[in-house]
């Protein structure tokens, strides 16, 4: 045990113990991706922020149905996802997803050759407002792998559906994108 | 790589994510601080859990009515009698948090026993007012404090219940088929645990203290552990 830097099993056992320290180590390790995770629900950085906070709280009570050796981050943003849809349901309105300030052109390094193709904010704009404008099933499984670049197999855990159909939704998502965007914009 | 894909590929860096504040991490702990303790050391009432079919398998096996009937009034341990215990218990000891011994005996306000006969426990826990200890075979003794709420004993038809004398005061033999407990917890959920090891049990009460001792093998066995506690094993 001695300065053994401790395991994620080990944080989520003491934190089962009631050990609050262990589980602050395991808020600190995940909230990034979490409250990307929310915020892309919630659209709001105020209620991304709040709606973390108070899904790491219920994690806490929920740990005691956590199965161990199972992947902890997946089981974690579920509750995160859920809790941010509990509070979205309420509210109608959806805002876009905002750009950070930023200079053009996007796709960085060497002087782009023609092969090169520039990625612009333009581009960006019109990609996020296409994945708003798709059906929720296509837009939950392109969101999460492309802007929270989950893996195939994390995306089935957080979203509760086989890996076949998050490889199919991606397809058939990337499909109706395109469609959306118009073939002759990219 | 086409040109969506190079799009979509550069989305991560250039949304405009929300960064987790500094006081988020420290904000859940003092929730859960505020709201949720105690729960390290977790209140568990134990408290007479009403179950319908206690009575009428208890009218079933006359012999044990009176034992039984006495040790409501003797060990705060609630005796019934069910068709059938809860068939997925006994996987997960649960015992509470591993420390060492003086550490545990630190955390009750009762004097602890420590059976002689088996020496040092291998592993000892601590959970809400309970102590445990474990020794190899496995053997567990748990002791805690008598208080107002009780536990509950459910017991398999094909199990028997004999009273006996342990260091010359009553004292109440399990043999048998699986039996589990069930008390409320502090939401008042109903839990169900398995009598934590599969085989005999030994209750008994002394100085204030609830004894359980749990092992495979037979009455004499328990006893001369159980009495050793007092200096006579």
């Amino acid at each position: 045990m001695e300065g053994r830097p401790l395991q994620e099993g080990d944080l989520i056992e003491r934190s089962r113990n009631g050990d609050v320290v262990a589980f602050e180590q395991l808020v600190r390790a995940h909230q990034d991706v979490a409250i990307r995770m929310a915020h892309l629900v919630v659209r709001d950085h105020a209620e991304a922020e709040d709606v973390t906070q108070e899904s790491f709280v219920k994690a806490y009570t929920a740990l005691s149905g956590f199965r161990d050796g199972s992947p902890f981050r997946p089981w974690l943003l579920k509750i995160v996802r859920n809790e941010a849809l509990n509070r979205v349901r309420s509210a109608k309105r959806r805002h876009q997803l905002a750009l950070r300030e930023a200079s053009d052109p996007v796709s960085g390094g060497a002087a782009p050759s023609p092969e090169t193709v520039v990625v612009t904010r333009s581009d960006q704009v019109t990609v996020l407002a296409a994945i708003d404008a798709l059906p929720d099933r296509y837009r939950a499984v392109l969101t999460h792998r492309f802007l929270l670049e989950f893996s195939e197999r994390e995306t089935a855990l957080v979203l509760g559906i086989p890996p076949g159909t998050v490889k199919s939704r991606t397809s058939r998502g990337l499909e109706r994108l395109r469609q959306i965007i118009g073939e002759d914009q990219m | 790589m086409n040109r969506l894909e190079r799009v979509l590929a550069s989305l991560p860096d250039a949304v405009d994510w929300p960064e987790p504040s500094e006081h988020l991490a420290t904000r859940v702990v003092s929730r859960i601080d505020s709201e949720m303790r105690p729960r390290g050391v977790r209140m568990r009432r134990w408290v007479w859990a009403a179950v319908g079919s206690l009575v009428i398998l208890v009218a079933l096996i006359p012999g044990t009515r009176q034992a039984v009937a006495d040790l409501f009034q003797e060990a705060g341990v609630r005796i019934g009698f069910v068709q059938q215990t809860p068939s997925d218990l006994g996987r997960d000891l649960r015992l509470g948090d591993p420390m060492t011994l003086s550490e545990a005996a630190s955390l009750v306000e009762f004097e602890l026993g420590f059976p002689e006969l088996l020496g040092p426990p291998e592993e000892t826990y601590f959970d809400a007012d309970t102590i445990s200890m474990v020794w190899e075979g496995p053997i567990l003794l748990t002791q805690r404090a008598i208080s107002t709420s009780f536990g509950e004993k459910l017991i398999a038809p094909d199990t028997s219940v004999t009273d006996v004398q342990l260091a010359g005061g009553p004292a109440l033999w399990i043999e048998g088929a699986e039996h589990s407990f069930t008390y409320l917890d502090e939401q008042g959920n109903r839990i169900e645990e398995s009598a934590r090891l599969a085989g005999n049990t030994l209750l008994w009460q002394r100085g204030g203290v609830d004894h359980r001792l749990e092992l495979a093998d037979g009455l004499d066995r328990a006893l001369a552990i159980a009495e050793s506690i007092y200096g006579s094993g």
